[in-house]
C-alpha cells in the first residue's frame, strides 16, 4: 500500500448544515401539504399529477447532485487533496439514492400513465445507465483499499459518470420516444409551477443536509485510517497525513 | 380513490427512503465517532 504525503485537514469542524436536520423535513412536509391541497387535479392525469411534486424535484436533485461530483471529482485529479475525493464520494452516494428513488417513482407513475413499469424509452434507459454508472462507483470504492489509488479511480468513474447527466436531460429531445419533453412555465398553469419549485428547494435543502453528514462521516472514517496507519508504521498520525 | 392511493404510496416510498438513509447516516456516524476515539486513545 502506498503511503503519499497527505495534505488535508480531516479535524472535525463547525456543523452548520445541523439545523437543516431538522429545517429540511419541516420545509419538505410543508411544501408537499401545498402541492398536495392548493393543485387542482390535471385535466388528463387528474390527481396522479401531484407525483410530479416528488419525482421531479429528486430528479433535479440527482442531477444537481452529479455536479458536485463533477466539481469535486476534477479538483481531487487537479489538487491531489482527499478532501475533494471524500466530498465526491458523498455526492455520489445521495445522488445515487435519489436516482433510484426516481426510478421508483417514474415506474410507479408510468404504470398509472403508461399501463406499465418500465419501457426501453430513452429517458427511462439512459437514467438506469446513470444509476448503474454511479453504483459501480460505490461498488468500486469497497473493493480498493489503498486510498490514493481508490480515489484516482473513482475521480475518473465520477468524471465519466457525470457526463452522462446531460444526455440524460436532453435525451427526451434527442430520441422523441414515450417520456415527455422538458415543462417550462409557459406550458405549466403558476399552481403548478409553484408547487414545483418550492418542492424543489425542499428537496435541495434536505439533500444538502445529506451530503453534508455523509462528508463528515467519510472526514472521520479518513482520519481513522490515517491513525491505522500511523500505528502500523509506528509513527505520529501527523507524519501520515501532515 | 385509486388514485389517490398511487399518490399516497409515492409519498410513502420517498419518506421511507429519506427516513432510512437519515437513520443509517446516524449510526454510522455514531459508529465513527466512537473508533475516532478509540483510536486517539490507542496512539496517546
Amino acid at each position: 500500500m502506498s503511503i503519499r504525503p497527505q495534505t488535508s485537514d480531516l479535524r472535525p469542524r463547525r456543523h452548520w448544515w445541523k439545523p437543516l436536520g431538522w429545517l429540511a423535513p419541516l420545509v419538505l412536509i410543508g411544501t408537499q401539504a401545498f402541492g398536495l391541497l392548493a393543485s387542482p387535479p390535471d385535466r388528463d392525469m387528474g390527481h396522479l399529477q401531484k407525483i410530479m411534486y416528488v419525482h421531479v424535484p429528486v430528479a433535479w436533485n440527482f442531477a444537481l447532485a452529479f455536479v458536485v461530483v463533477f466539481y469535486a471529482s476534477v479538483r481531487y485529479l487537479w489538487t491531489r487533496d482527499e478532501r475533494h475525493d471524500l466530498l465526491a464520494a458523498s455526492a455520489v452516494e445521495v445522488g445515487t439514492l435519489f436516482t433510484g428513488l426516481t426510478l421508483v417513482l417514474g415506474s410507479l407513475w408510468g404504470r398509472m400513465t403508461w399501463g406499465v413499469w418500465w419501457t426501453w424509452d430513452a429517458r427511462l434507459t439512459s437514467t438506469a445507465v446513470l444509476f448503474m454508472i454511479f453504483l459501480s462507483y460505490l461498488a468500486l470504492r469497497s473493493f480498493t483499499d489503498d486510498p490514493e489509488r481508490r480515489a484516482r479511480w473513482s475521480a475518473a468513474v465520477g468524471i465519466f459518470g457525470a457526463l452522462n447527466v446531460p444526455i440524460v436531460y436532453m435525451s427526451v429531445r434527442w430520441w422523441r420516444t414515450l417520456h415527455q419533453v422538458q415543462s417550462s412555465p409557459s406550458t405549466v398553469d403558476p399552481i403548478y409551477a409553484w408547487g414545483l419549485r418550492l418542492n424543489a428547494i425542499a428537496v435541495l435543502l434536505l439533500m444538502t443536509y445529506f451530503i453534508a453528514r455523509r462528508y463528515e462521516i467519510a472526514r472521520a472514517e479518513r482520519q481513522q485510517e490515517h491513525r491505522r496507519e500511523a500505528l502500523a508504521l509506528g509513527t505520529s498520525p501527523e507524519a501520515v497525513h501532515a | 380513490m385509486r388514485e389517490w392511493r398511487v399518490v399516497i404510496a409515492a409519498y410513502a416510498i420517498v419518506w421511507i427512503a429519506f427516513g432510512s438513509y437519515a437513520y443509517y447516516l446516524a449510526r454510522r456516524a455514531r459508529r465513527a465517532a466512537s473508533t475516532l476515539e478509540g483510536s486517539a486513545g490507542a496512539l496517546r
